[in-house]
């Protein structure tokens, strides 16, 4: 499913240069690119690399170059009320900035997405994938993996799933996990951020533009 | 033109064997050609669980070797003529096969069986590369349990990659009355994760054990639970469209999910 252009070259030469095997076993894949890459591109990329030729993850670093997929705006993921993102250089504030990665797919185990700016999953996050992320996570499905949100440190960063259900998440430096054994799992959107240096869990009311405090459960 | 099917799941000793060797049995059964490709080399199984050890001569890797014709390889089923084994070679392991060779051998056989069923060895190394190399299809096979369920996950990941149709999944060893408990996952809770279609529940059942010590598929035994799923199973690849035994609580949960999702709960 790749769209027409470059990037379908691109990928035919790196396919026939990597050959058949599993050359990159567990590697870590640097991709710097120089100009534009949509996000459908990176997604064949990472299962080109990934899915035949063994490398363990897929990195991103030339954030910048990287273009919203379906031509949408990158900023729509910026969660708003939070201040001025603290450490990012990059980053002017954080609502409408950033680039994000669209990640049209579920995530599933063994899996790995890192990416310096906002990372967005249409699909589920399942047990074994993780997304290291220099900016937020929005998931539009069940997050049950790990989520690493600002990466860079940025401790204002969110993680924010339609279920949230993670092994693990990290903002910042700040880390929570699930709780052992059973535990409710409420059936609503959440977010995740950071609150006087602990994660804090919250039901996601995004329709007055503001997270409402205060019905937290953890 | 034959479906080559590779059946496999990463974690290991969850019946990807036993399957194999009862779907490939219940399909010739029904009447259809069937080969089965033993490609866990190293760790030759299914000629057993056939009970047809004592027919081997020549094996997969002679034949991708060129020291033998496929012909020459293939062991004919004691009880169906239409079913046949390539067993895997016990002596070598699988870096004596490349998934080149297997493409090869399966194009070969697709030629001359309407189904060409693939025993993948555990794991996600080479062995696996080469048993999906030639397949167009797979049947994953995972038990309730998460471990099973996070590996069979982490193959259809590898699966998608290799741009394969929507793999089809099959719990094996399935204990009703351990879910009904709360002390099992149920098909809804695997679903939930995995998101692919469902084709058979197995339970656990002795007759297995059994079945597999005398080399005679459950599959052919009128009495085996386990052999009617496998049954069912063959039926579903046929194109049938049946219920899902032990699939009432499958459906609670499906319904539960919908209410989930319109926040109903
Ligand atoms: N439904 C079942 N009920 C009871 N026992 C079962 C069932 N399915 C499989 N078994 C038993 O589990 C064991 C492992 O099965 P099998 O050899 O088919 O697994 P496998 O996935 O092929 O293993 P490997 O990864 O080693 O190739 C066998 O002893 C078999 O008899
Ligand atoms: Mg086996």
């Amino acid at each position: 499913m790749l769209p027409e252009g470059a990037g379908v070259q691109v990928l035919d030469e790196l396919a026939r240069a990597l050959g058949g095997s599993p050359a990159l076993g567990g590697a870590t894949v640097t991709l710097a690119p120089a100009g534009a890459l949509r996000g459908d591109d990176l997604n064949a990329l990472e299962a080109l690399l990934i899915g035949q030729h063994g490398a363990a993850c897929v990195e991103v670093v030339r954030a910048a170059a990287i273009e919203p997929a379906m031509g949408r705006g990158a900023g729509g993921v910026a969660a708003p009320g939070s201040g001025a993102r603290g450490g990012d250089p990059r980053a002017a504030g954080r609502e409408g900035v950033g680039d994000s990665l669209l990640v049209r797919r579920t995530l599933r185990s063994g899996q790995r997405v890192r990416f310096t700016g906002n990372v967005i999953v249409l699909g589920d996050v399942n047990p074994g994938a993780e997304i290291v992320a220099g900016g937020d996570i929005v998931v539009m499905g069940t997050l049950r993996g790990v989520a690493h949100a600002g990466a860079g440190g940025d401790g204002e960063a969110i993680v924010a799933a339609f279920r949230l259900q993670p092994t693990q998440i990290r903002v910042g430096g700040v880390i929570g996990r699930s709780p052992d054994g059973a535990y409710e799992r409420p059936d609503v959107p959440e977010i995740a951020r950071v609150r006087d240096g602990a994660l804090v869990v919250e039901r996601l009311q995004p329709a007055f533009g503001e997270i409402a405090a205060g019905d937290g459960h953890a | 033109m034959g479906e080559v099917i590779v059946i496999t799941s990463g974690k290991g000793g969850v019946g990807k064997t036993t399957t194999s060797a009862n779907v490939g049995a219940a399909l010739a059964a029904q009447g259809r050609s069937v080969v089965l490709v033993d490609a866990d080399i190293g760790l030759r199984n299914l000629d057993v669980v056939m009970g047809l050890e004592n027919r081997i001569v020549y094996d997969l890797v002679d034949v991708v070797e060129g020291y033998a014709r496929v012909r020459q390889a293939l062991i004919r089923d004691k009880r169906f003529e239409n079913l046949c084994l390539l067993p895997a070679a016990q002596t070598k392991d699988k870096t004596a096969v490349n998934p080149d060779q297997m493409r090869g051998l399966c194009r070969e056989l697709r030629e001359e069986f309407d189904f060409v069923l693939v025993d993948s060895p555990a794991g996600i190394e080479q062995g696996f590369r080469n048993a999906i190399a030639g397949a167009e299809q797979a049947l994953v096979v995972a038990t309730p349990e998460v471990s099973s369920v996070r590996d069979a996950d982490r193959i259809i990941g590898l699966l998608e990659a290799e741009r394969m149709p929507a793999p089809r999944l099959i719990v094996n060893r399935m204990r009703p009355a351990m879910v009904r408990r709360g002390d099992m996952m149920d098909i809804g809770d695997i679903i939930d994760i995995l998101a692919i279609e469902l084709i058979g529940v197995v339970p656990e059942d002795e007759a297995i054990v059994v079945s597999t010590n005398r080399g005679e598929p459950a599959a052919l035994l009128p009495t085996s639970r386990a052999g009617a799923a496998y049954r069912e199973i063959a039926r579903r690849l046929l194109g049938e469209t049946l219920p899902i035994a032990g699939s009432a609580a499958q459906e609670a949960t499906l319904f539960g999910r919908l209410r989930r999702l319109l926040g109903a709960r």
